[in-house]
This record gives C-alpha cells, structure tokens and sequence, in this order.
C-alpha cells in the first residue's frame, strides 16, 4: 500500500439533545491513502456526512468532536482553533458538499466564487492570473471557459456539479470530500462526473472520500469502501473483495438490494428500521435486522476484525473461536 | 375492451412561435393506449428533458396538449364535468418523486390519510376509517402504531414514501403514476418501496405507469417500456426485449451508464456529449449529435418506427433492412397484453 495520507483514530461526533448525547460517529478508525478513492456508504443517518463534516472542521453546535484524532501527515488537526483550521479546509482538505449544486449563490458570477476561497487563503492574483486561473479550472472539470461569467441559474445540474468541483480543487488539496456528488442527477450525467472525478484525481494525485448510498456507483468508482451503521464503522475493504465476498451480513444486504438488470427477482429491501442512535440496540447495532442474529450478538458489540487480509469487519460471525 | 388511457398524437409545445429560440418541443406526436384489462406495469424511461415527466402532467389533467387529445376511459381528461373530474380524481392517484416536499410538517402523517377518506367519503365512522388506514398500511409493510400520530420529520424518506403509496392505494385506483418515486430514497429502501407498486398491481389490478431514468428498476418492476428522448419515443416494446437487448444507441447509451455492483461490467469510457436541445425547426433524429452512429441522413429526416420483432420497435435508420415500419400511431401494437415472467 502507497503511503498514508490521512489517519482517522476513534473519532466521535456527539449531538447534544435533551435526552443525552447522539453519538452520530461513534469510534470511527480509518486510513487513507495517497491517490486513492475510499467510498462510505451507508443509510441515511448512518453517519457519513457527519463523519466528513468532522473531516472539515466543521461541526458546528449542538455538535461537538468528543474525542478521536484526525492526523493529516500526522499533525493532529482535532482540537485545532477555527481559525487555524480554516487554513487548511480548502488548501488541503476540500469539501464538495451534499447537494453542491444547490449550495452556488445565484446572484454571483461562477468566476468569483472561484476566487472567492483563493482569496480567503490569501492567494493575490492579478486579474490577468485569476482569469487564467478560472479558466484552466474550469476546463479541467469539463466546462468551457466562458462558465466563469455566468450565474447558476444558468448551468444545468451536472454543470454545477462540475462548477463545486472546480472550487474543490482550486487550491490542489490532498484530500477531496465529495459528499453524494451526482444524488438527483440522472445516469448518463452522473457517470460522466464521476469520470470526471477520477480524472482529476488522476492529474492531482488527491485522495478522494467519497460519501455515497449506492453500491453500484461504489462498485464503478472506488478502491476501496467503508461501510457505516449507526455511525460506527462496521466493514472497510477493497472493493473488489468487498463486492464478490461482502464479509459483513448488512453489507451483502446492501448489495444483494440492487436491481439487476438481467434477471428478475422479487424486490427486498432490508428488512426492518435504521435504529435510533438515542436508544441503539444492546450488542450488535444491527442485530434486530440481521438474518444471522444469534445470542452474542444481543449482548456483546463486535470489534473490527481482520476478516481476510486487508480486509475489516465488525460481526461476531467471523469470530472464529465461536 | 375498453381502452384506460389513450393517447392521440399528443404534442406539447412550450413557449413562443415556431421561430421563438425558447421554444421547446416537449413531447412530439405521441400516440399509446393502455388496456384496462389485464392491469400492467408500463416504465416510461428518459433524462431529464426527455418528456416524461410532461407526459404524466398531461394525463393528470395539469398541462393541456398544443394538439391532440388525451382520453381516460374514453372521457378527455379537459373536458370533464365536475363529477366525472372527481371520478377521475378518484381513479387516478399519483406518487410524487419528492417524498419531503409533499408533507405539511405541521400536520401528523395521519393527515395525508385521513383527508381523502373525508373528501370521497370512504368510511362512514372513525372506527371504519382506522381499519382502513390500518389495511393499507399494513400492505406496504408498515406498522400502523408506529407510523400513525408521527408527524413526517420524524420519519425517514423511504417511510413517507410508502406512506404515499398507501394514500394512492386508499382510494383503489385504476391508474396509479409513479414519477420518480425512488430516485430520493437509499438504496437499500428502493427496493421495498418498488416490491409495494408491484404489490399493488398484482393484487389490486392497479395500472402503473413508471417514470424514471433507471433502465434496472424499469426492467425489474414493469411489462412494457417506452424509451423517450426529446419527447420522441426512440424505442418500445416488451420489458425482457428492450432492456435484455437495447437496440436504439439512446437505450445503449442508458444501460451503459448504469453502475452496476460487477467488478466484471465496469463502466467503458464512451465520451457521448452531454444532451442538447435540438433547435426548435431541427427535422431530423433528436438523438443525432449524440450519437456513436450518425449517418447523414439522421440530421434531415426523423427515422420511422421501425418494427424490428413482434413485441418491439426502434426509431433509428441502422434498423430500417427487413423490418417494417409502424405507423407512430399504433405504439401499442408491440406491447405485451398479458404479464410476462
């Protein structure tokens, strides 16, 4: 494995609410590595946007980190000031929020809210740089250079997808979070932002965490994939493995939960209820959904465990003294 | 055999004159008929922009079409009385793509039951309305002491969705439209929320019409299949055929960029560019700057349907050898009458 970027130790995210703390990440550990795309997935409240809010310094009250560190080259950047970690959002770790595409000021030309994060981190420019600079951007993520002087309004989704990656990587970071970069956005679109994506990541030589639900855009784009429940992280591997040999019951679930487009089944879901972080189940979170439930579960979490090499999941069934 | 719904060379026209650069052509010459009888599935798939979703608005009634008509059960959907408008109310029922913006979140869920009960006057006590609401429930799977005097915040978008497609069932429609109805939900809750439509047509005898952009779930839920782009039907026919084989470079294009979770099926880069509306006068094939195949004669002339196998048609010159052509009028004629496996 190439070198290690970005360390995550048992991070926690709590949410403060009248009846305790949600713990929204709970112990959560990863790494990442350089020039890698890790996918996340899980359901909605699983703690994935969450967690790459916490990435970004950006919990904001009644949320608070609660314990963990975030080593990026190893310096610790939980616990750093606002404004010390302002210095590092967007120069090394870059966010694409969930629904960037809503999240452009429509009464703002593209080209300054290009420059607006350049400017922000001090970078001057002269109008001659800036231009040059907009535009280069603007033609790496697949938009004609006379983008930067239009509104939002007048780009389609996928254009202001691409608009929300070029501010991401405005300042070449070394980390890019791409929170469900193409939800809402129809086939065809989606796989060319994600082939744009990769081919970014490609020039820049970024790592990518990107946040997602659906396997199967998973399965076309990342190397490797973690699989949040209940804001722990309950299986991370590649993605190859993970797909052919899921080692976790949810993530089979999760895949086995795709329409195939060659045979026809009954449609399932999973069975069941994502559980209320307040009140999570005794053991396993997920044992009340689980096929293979059996009496450990109910009273004992399972730890990460090296299920094959390279490979982690969270199930008392790969225990094998059992 | 009465026919449920008709079209008759429908064409919907936004904006200005024939010279208006804003002018958009949103579904062009569109003729389908519906059989009541047996109930079936029917996806209608395309992008953004393709007409679809035009296409259900001018059934419910809420766009009136440039030329043509549109017919329910024989009756044009503008050109009801009252009452047959509140039959027709009663008989077709929507479910939105957006399962967050239907709600009023000051008022519980039990709301959007309870409120077409009253207004088509189901029930005539409360104790009859509450078995009512609790059977429809209970269909798609949800309990009804954990959903009922919920207010929506408090409940995850797969629920509220099947919520609406418990309201849809309430009334035992004959037509239920189904736009989108997945496309906001997780993955992992798509699945139960589509098993419940297809509960509710093999059961209930209730007729869907599926719209969406994903070729998997169309295939997996429906019988029969209309491929629109640009408000012209580039490919129909039987499900198994159109998705089991895409003959129309349009239908190639959407099952390719499908992500499938198969290390072995990987995305091909294809560099296809990114849709464009043709211009407003533009004669021949709407898919012709998209497309790998583009032969002169698709920038002229738009090709015909051309019925390549008894339960399908494609409009696309690399069909025109050996099959013949369907006049746009008979759409239907390839559709399956009787659900397939």
């Amino acid at each position: 494995m190439s070198e290690v970027v970005l360390q995550v130790r048992n991070l926690q995210v709590h949410y403060a609410t009248p009846r305790g703390p949600v713990k929204a990440v709970n112990n959560v550990s990863f790494d990442l590595h350089k020039g890698e795309i890790l996918g996340l997935v899980g359901e909605s409240g699983s703690g994935k946007t969450t967690l790459g809010m916490a990435l970004c310094g950006l919990i904001r009250s009644p949320g608070r980190l609660a314990g963990g560190e975030i080593l990026l080259d190893g310096r610790n950047l939980a616990g750093l000031s606002e404004d010390a970690y302002k210095k590092v959002r967007l120069a090394d770790i870059a966010l694409m929020p969930q629904g960037a595409m809503n999240s452009l000021n429509p009464v703002i030309r593209i080209r300054e809210q290009i420059l607006d994060g350049l400017r922000d981190h001090g970078v001057m420019l002269t109008r001659l740089e800036a231009d040059h600079h907009v535009e280069s951007l603007l033609e790496r993520v697949g938009l004609r250079g006379e983008v930067a002087n239009m509104y939002a309004h007048e780009l389609s989704g996928g254009m202001k997808q691409r608009v929300a990656m070029a501010i991401a990587i405005s300042m070449k970071p070394k980390i890019i979070i791409a929170d469900e970069p193409t939800s809402a956005l129809d086939v065809v679109v989606q796989k060319r932002i994600i082939e744009t994506l990769q081919d970014v990541q490609a020039e820049l030589g970024a790592s990518i965490i990107m946040i997602g639900h659906d396997m199967g855009l998973m399965a076309q784009t990342v190397d490797r994939l973690g699989v949040m429940y209940a804001g722990q992280m309950i299986e991370i591997g590649a993605i190859s493995k993970t797909l052919v040999d899921p080692k976790h019951p949810y993530t089979r679930l999760l895949i086995e939960s795709l329409p195939s487009t060659t045979e026809k089944k009954p449609l399932r879901g999973i069975p069941g209820l994502a559980p209320q972080l307040l009140n999570l189940p005794q053991g396993c979170a997920f044992h009340p959904r689980c096929p293979h439930t059996f009496d450990r579960c109910t009273v004992e979490t399972p730890a990460l465990i090296e299920a094959a090499p390279w490979r982690w999941a969270a199930c008392h069934l790969l225990d094998t003294d059992q | 055999m009465t026919a449920l719904i008709e079209f008759r060379n429908v064409s919907k026209i936004f904006g200005g004159g024939l010279f208006d650069k804003k002018r958009t052509v949103a579904l062009e010459n569109f003729s389908m008929t519906i059989n009541e009888v047996p109930p079936l599935i029917t996806a209608v798939v395309g992008e953004s922009g393709s007409g679809k979703t035009t296409l259900a608005r001018l059934l419910l009634g809420l766009e009136t079409p440039s030329t043509g008509e549109v017919l329910f059960r024989g009756r044009n959907v503008h050109a009801m009385s009252q009452s047959e408008r509140r039959q027709f109310l009663h008989d077709v029922q929507f479910v939105f793509q957006d399962p967050y913006g239907v709600y009023n979140p000051f008022y519980k869920v039990d709301h959007v039951l309870t409120k077409p009960i009253a207004k088509f006057k189901l029930a005539s006590s409360r104790q009859e309305a509450r078995k009512l609401i609790e059977n429809v429930l209970e269909t798609v799977g949800l309990r009804a002491e954990e959903t009922l005097g919920r207010y929506p915040h408090q409940m995850s978008g797969g629920q509220r969705q099947r919520i609406m497609v418990a309201r849809a069932l309430l009334l035992k429609p004959k037509l239920i439209i189904a736009d989108e109805p997945v496309s906001m939900v997780d993955a992992s809750l798509r699945a139960t929320i589509l098993g419940n439509l297809q509960e509710l047509n093999e059961k209930f005898g209730i007729s869907i019409i599926y719209i969406t952009h994903d070729l998997a779930t169309g295939f997996q839920i429906s019988h029969n299949m209309i491929v629109l782009y640009h408000g012209a039907v580039s490919e129909a026919g039987e499900v198994n055929r159109v998705v089991g084989e895409p003959q129309h470079p349009y239908t190639q294009l959407l099952m390719n960029s499908i992500p499938l979770p198969v290390p072995e099926r990987m995305w091909h880069r294809d560099n296809t560019p990114p849709p464009t509306k043709p211009a407003a006068d533009f004669q021949g094939c709407k898919f012709a700057n998209r497309c790998p195949h583009v032969m002169e004669r698709c920038q002229t002339q738009q090709p015909p349907l051309y019925q390549t196998e008894t339960q399908r048609v494609v409009s696309c010159y690399l069909y025109e050898e050996n099959a013949p052509t369907l006049d746009r009028a008979g759409l239907e004629k390839v559709f399956v009458t009787q659900p397939t496996g």
